[in-house]
């Protein structure tokens, strides 16, 4: 059985949530106050799925600015990218517009980019519109590969499509990650 | 404190009892570079910095040799590593805010300007941090640019102390552009602020502790070392260079809590006050293979060092032949490791930038722990960015050869509280020492234990050898010895050519007694010297 | 005035002599010389009796009455008794006054023609004149010295103008004459000077010559006593020196206790003591005195004397209660409400304390030198710190304490005097003891460094490691304690119990570590074990 291994990166400003993701897909974990991410963070995980085995090699980056810079080490050749932006925090947006700009413009051509809006669970803090996130859908085209809501369901492995759902959106713990595209 | 408990005078002796030998932990090879931090201070901190300009950049010298053994060298990747990874990204934006510049020629204006602002504003931002509670704090530490523009505090908000900020930028202009002097300290009532001030950074204590002007000198350039080695000295001069308002936060942010455990590890950690780094004991086979382990699974292209840290304490030093670490570096490095728990849950990769090695790049780090508990922790620095992969694989391959011979055990063994207790020394009325070898830059010490266990009782314990360690390397007038008999112990602090010793013993001891038993103590660890320190350098 | 045993100066010594009371058959004379009472019975033949102070028996014997005895006295060495019998004898024309024996062998007859100095010759029983001398002699007063002595001769109208005669063995020298100044009052003659208004004293080492004049001007009550000293140069006459104010008048008699001049007044029965060693006014010429203290009547005895004209006087040993005389006159000098001005206290106290201080420089002489001295200095009265501290300052500060040092520290310490309790401590005016160590650790409230004094006084005294633990520990000072035992060389034999107890109860725990480990280290060095003994432990058993 071919084992597939699959890059996958995830972007975002600092404190969004990004490692959390990571912990719960890779090791099903979650802690409350886990420490912001150094340089950036490698860890392997093995999926199995209709019979192909995937190891995802997740790059979990340091949001900080200074870090920014390095973040092709991590997008160069890579699959997919998940840029997270954290729903209690306004700022958060734009920056991962940015990253997709950023990654459309440098990132390999068939790259898989997914935008997780994240802390769903935290509805009553929400400052990121609902409203608003929906029209920057519409700038992605389908040239750069295609956008799709990510929810409950996994791709196809032959399409090298990025995220599992399930452990992606940390069910079971306290932070839900909606994913709109 | 240590001179608030003395009660007895001390004494100054002539060694004549004292037998003087060798140093235990002389060997021939160093891997260290051995110093005594507060030389670096000694001059004017502006002659420093132009030291540092004139030193080469030992990360260029890597690369280009890399890239002249390897034809296909990356362009690109040599200019990146020169300037610094970075690039051209952190050049601020011009969207960038500026407030608060001081363009005002006259520094007496903006003095009293300044002042008058303070007085007159009780109910500024500062509420928070005017609190009493922030107040009682026994040392506070400000970092902030030129400009006065905040970087740092210890307590409180940064956001919420700009007057204070801007009085003691004031401070600093005020004397070097009519004194053209740098100010070092005030004294005022019962605090005493101390100024550090390198190119673009001025760094401020405010205590009402008793640690001397001299130690709290050499933890403010431990902590401008720290932003160094965040940002990398180039970029720092550069940014500034561009914007002389810029807010530094903005590249610092994730780093305060490194600034944060610096200073608690200051606190404790008697290897910055010595400049000498702590081994971990073990036994010269164990500890040979380990270092064999590495040299043969790591032997990669630009890795530059490649070390083991378990507990605070190096359990062995791999490296490029020509470069040598220093003690900072490594304080550095192991600060780095004890303030980040994310090292603990993957393997990272990280730049970081060793200010005393090279202030003007970043080395890459990967960073990785070797057992599950997480006590073992290996780095690898390279020059290479792109290596991770490789030294991935290097670090899976070390792991398990030293799970094969038991490394990882010897290591944990040593790691327990009670494997190198003073009692093992077997001198009655000793409590504690640190016993330093100059030449190697290494230092030995056992554990802590009654009557020394709790925080406080630690704290007052460091304040002793730093009492000690102060009255002995005192400009004024130095000494060989120092027997100081205080309330609770008596010290004897004994330094020469080779080496420092500080001893701690029972209040009750005498001076013939402290003599014999540091006689006894020197034979001992000439004995465990082969235990207690690295004795071979190990090299790629 | 005070009616209690305390309140008199002189008294009759417990036992005086009895004799006989003068009587038709019975006769009494007194030999000054000897201080012997010769009484008389029929002349003789009935017996004499011969009584001294201090003799034990009296001598009796017989003698053939030959007539009236009108004088009796040995010769200083008792060998021979010269008998006067009349006032012609002796085969003389001129009437013998009376005669004294000067020396040894030596008899000077004093008639109305002057002095006549004799040697006798016992075995031969005969006398040989060695000189004369010629003036009229109207009376003579005689004090006899060791060796000789002086003789005063009265001459002149009003007999006023006193000759003196010393005295040597062997020699007889005539001193300048002079006169004493009498009385002058208007309407009245003078009056002759009498004996019994003369004697002759040496005060302070210097011959005086006492004359009691008891009209002395207009304007003064009372009587006055006149001093007159002789000088050292024999060449000059004496000159007044000295008055003694008596506010009284009568009779009176004088006596010379240790250069004192005490006077008795007959008739109010008191006496009053002069010094003329104190201040008194001068006018240029005479210094005037009052009494040292005020009259005291001399207390009353029990057996009835009758009060005869001819009152003669003993010069009493006065010594011998002198003590106890001097002890009241300082305890009346303190007593609150008639004590006496501070100058006169501190000058009294100033010459008891030269007058110990003489004793104790002449002690040592002594001592060193032959013992023939030391019969004299024991006559010498002395008053010590204990004499003082029993009998005067006892009463007077009605303290419990019996040591005067505790005293003295206590009251320094009460009244802030704590430079002189320092001083006092270090010229070891106070001395080293235990129980004033401990009256100093309970003077700490109210002196801090008192504490300190005692463990110094402590350490001084060799034997009190027990009681240096104590204080130490009990002021929390464990290491000091523990080095001091250490130092002692008493480290083994300590008990650790009371050293762990007390680093209990200092709530350190550095401390009580390092106590702890010390006697850990002991166990181990004495039972090869670090184990605690569970007494040892029990301080912390109870606590835990």
């Amino acid at each position: 059985m071919a084992v597939k291994e699959i890059k996958l990166c995830l972007l975002g400003e600092s404190g969004v949530g990004k490692s959390s993701i990571v912990l719960r897909f890779v090791r099903d974990q979650y802690k409350e106050c886990l420490e912001s991410t150094i340089g950036a963070s490698f860890m392997t995980k093995r999926v199995v799925l209709d019979e192909r085995t995937f190891i995802f090699q997740i790059w979990d980056t340091a949001g900080q600015e200074k870090y920014r810079s390095l973040a092709p080490m991590y997008y160069r050749g890579a699959a997919a990218a998940i840029v997270v932006y954290d729903i209690t925090r306004e700022s958060s947006f734009p920056a991962a517009q940015e990253w997709v700009k950023e990654l459309q413009r440098m990132a390999s051509g068939n790259i898989v980019i997914a935008v997780a809006g994240n802390k769903c669970d935290l509805e009553d803090l929400r400052e990121v519109s609902t409203v608003a996130r929906k029209l920057p859908a519409d700038d992605f085209t389908p040239s750069m590969g295609t956008s799709y809501y990510l929810h409950g369901t996994a791709r196809e492995p032959g399409t090298r499509r990025a995220q599992e759902k399930k452990g992606c959106c940390g069910g079971g713990g306290k932070r839900n990650s909606d994913i709109i595209y | 404190m240590a001179a608030k408990e003395a009660e007895q005078t001390e004494i100054e002796v002539e060694n004549e009892e004292l037998q003087e030998d060798i140093a235990p932990g002389d060997c021939g090879s160093a891997m260290l570079i051995a110093s005594d931090s507060f030389d670096s201070l000694v001059g004017n901190d502006y002659e420093t910095e132009l030291a540092i300009k004139k030193k080469k950049s030992h990360i260029n010298e890597i690369v280009r040799q890399g890239s002249f053994e390897q034809e296909d060298s990356c362009g690109e990747q040599a200019d990146v590593n020169h300037i610094g990874p970075y690039g051209d990204a952190t050049t601020p934006s011009a969207s960038e805010e500026s407030s608060g510049e001081q363009s005002d020629p006259s520094m007496t204006k903006e003095l009293s300007a300044v002042l008058d602002e303070i007085s007159k504003s009780p109910d500024h931002d500062d509420d928070d941090v005017k609190t009493p509670e922030w107040k009682a704090q026994s040392k506070h530490v400000f970092i902030l640019s030129d400009s006065g523009k905040p970087v740092y505090s210890r307590y409180g908000n940064e956001d919420k102390l700009v007057t204070v900020f801007g009085v003691m930028q004031a401070l600093v202009s005020f004397v070097q552009d009519s004194a053209h002097d740098s100010i070092r300290s005030l004294v005022a009532g019962e605090h005493r602020i101390i100024f550090l001030h390198h190119e673009n950074i001025i760094l401020v204590c405010v205590t009402r502790g008793s640690e001397s002007d001299r130690l709290i000198r050499i933890q403010l350039n431990y902590l401008y070392n720290q932003i160094l080695s965040v940002l990398t000295l180039s970029t720092l001069k550069k940014i500034f260079k561009q914007r002389r308002n810029y807010d530094l936060r903005r590249q610092l942010s994730g780093s305060e809590k490194f600034l944060d455990s610096l200073l608690t590890m200051m606190e404790r950690e008697p290897g910055l006050l010595l400049s000498a780094v702590r081994c971990l004991p073990l036994e010269c086979q164990t500890r040979d293979m380990i270092a064999q382990s590495i040299v043969q699974h790591a032997k990669v292209k630009d890795l530059v060092f490649a070390l083991i840290i378990a507990n605070s304490q190096l359990v062995t030093l791999v490296r490029m032949k020509k470069y040598f670490l220093h003690p900072m570096d490594l304080h550095i490095i192991i600060n780095l490791i004890n303030a980040a728990e994310s090292f603990k849950a993957a393997e990272s990769w990280t730049p970081i930038c060793l200010p005393k090695f090279d202030s003007s790049g970043f080395l890459q780090a990967h960073i990785s722990y070797l057992d599950e508990a997480c006590q073992t922790c290996l780095l690898l620095l390279t020059v290479d960015r792109d290596s991770f992969f490789t030294l991935s694989g290097c670090k899976t391959k070390i792991t398990e050869r030293l799970i094969k011979y038991n490394g990882l055990k010897a290591i944990s063994d040593s790691l327990r509280k009670d494997s190198y207790n003073i009692s093992k020394c077997g001198i009655s009325d000793l409590r504690h020492f640190l016993y330093k070898n100059k030449s190697t830059a290494q230092y030995t010490s056992p554990e802590l234990e009654a009557p020394y266990l709790s925080p406080g009782e630690q704290e007052r314990l460091f304040g002793l050898y730093h009492y000690l360690h102060n009255r002995i390397h005192s400009s004024a007038r130095p000494l060989k010895i120092l027997y100081h008999v205080g309330q609770y112990e008596a010290l004897l602090g004994w330094v020469t050519q080779g080496f420092e010793l500080y001893a701690v013993f029972s209040p009750l001891v005498t001076k013939s007694l402290a003599i014999n038993a540091v006689n006894k103590l020197m034979a001992w660890i000439r004995k465990e010297a082969s235990r207690l320190f690295i004795l071979e350098s190990v090299t790629f | 005035m005070a009616t209690s045993d305390c309140a008199h100066y002189i008294e009759l010594c417990n036992s005086p002599i009895k004799f006989e009371a003068i009587s038709k058959v019975t006769n009494v004379f007194y030999d000054d010389a000897n201080q012997q009472v010769f009484t008389v019975r029929s002349g003789g033949s009935m017996g004499v009796v011969v009584k001294g102070p201090n003799d034990k028996t009296s001598i009796t014997f017989r003698m053939e009455d030959r007539g009236n005895v009108s004088s009796m006295k040995f010769s200083p060495d008792r060998k021979i008794l010269a008998i006067q019998r009349s006032q012609k004898s002796v085969g003389r024309s001129t009437e013998i006054k009376g005669f004294v024996w000067t020396n040894v062998n030596e008899i000077s007859f004093i008639t109305g023609n002057g002095v006549e100095f004799y040697q006798v010759n016992p075995e031969k029983r005969s006398l040989k004149n060695l000189k004369s001398l010629s003036v009229s002699v109207v009376w003579y007063v005689w004090m006899s010295r060791e060796d000789g002595g002086m003789l005063l001769l009265s001459s002149g109208q009003l007999a006023n103008s006193l000759q003196p005669v010393y005295f040597l063995p062997g020699a007889m020298l005539k001193l300048p004459k002079f006169e004493v100044d009498l009385p002058t009052l208007p309407k009245q003659p003078k009056q002759p000077l009498m004996e019994r208004d003369v004697t002759m004293a040496y005060i302070y080492g210097q011959l005086y010559i006492i004359v009691l004049r008891h009209q002395p001007r207009p304007g003064v009550t009372g009587a006055e006593v006149v001093l007159y000293q002789v000088p050292h140069q024999k060449e000059a006459p004496a000159k007044k020196t000295n008055m003694l104010r008596l506010e009284m008048s009568g009779r009176f008699a004088i006596n010379v206790v240790d250069s004192l001049i005490v006077i008795h007044h007959q008739a109010s029965k008191t006496s009053v003591i002069f010094d003329i060693q104190l201040d008194g006014e001068s006018d240029g010429y005479v210094s005037n005195h009052y009494p040292v203290v005020s009259p005291l009547p001399i207390k009353p005895f029990k057996m009835y004397l009758p009060n005869s004209a001819n009152w003669i006087v003993f010069q009493p040993d006065i010594r011998q209660k002198s003590k106890s005389v001097i002890l009241q006159v300082c305890r009346q000098m303190l007593l609150p409400g008639r004590q006496s001005s501070l100058p006169i206290i501190s000058k009294v106290m100033d010459m008891l304390n030269n007058g110990y201080k003489a004793y104790l420089e002449a002690e040592i002489v002594a001592l060193a030198s032959d013992s023939a001295n030391q019969q004299e200095l024991k006559k010498r009265v002395i008053i010590d710190q204990s004499d003082m501290y029993t009998n005067v300052f006892d009463e007077v500060f009605e303290d419990n304490e019996h040591y005067l040092y505790e005293l003295i520290i206590n009251i320094l310490v009460h009244n802030n005097c704590f430079y002189q309790l320092h001083q006092f401590l270090q010229y070891h005016v106070l001395s080293d003891s235990k129980p004033l160590a401990c009256l100093m650790l309970s003077l700490e409230s109210d002196y801090p460094p008192a504490h300190q004094l005692a463990l110094d006084m402590l350490t001084r005294l060799a034997t009190a490691n027990e009681e240096i633990i104590e204080v130490l520990l009990s002021k929390n000072q464990l290491l000091p304690a523990i080095r001091f035992i250490r130092k002692a060389g008493i480290t083994d034999t300590v008990s650790s119990r009371k050293f762990l107890e007390a680093a209990m109860n200092t709530n350190d725990g550095q401390l009580f570590f390092t106590v702890f480990k010390f006697f850990q280290q002991r166990n181990i060095r004495l039972r090869s074990s670090h184990v605690f003994h569970p007494d040892a432990l029990m301080p912390m058993a109870n606590t835990a």
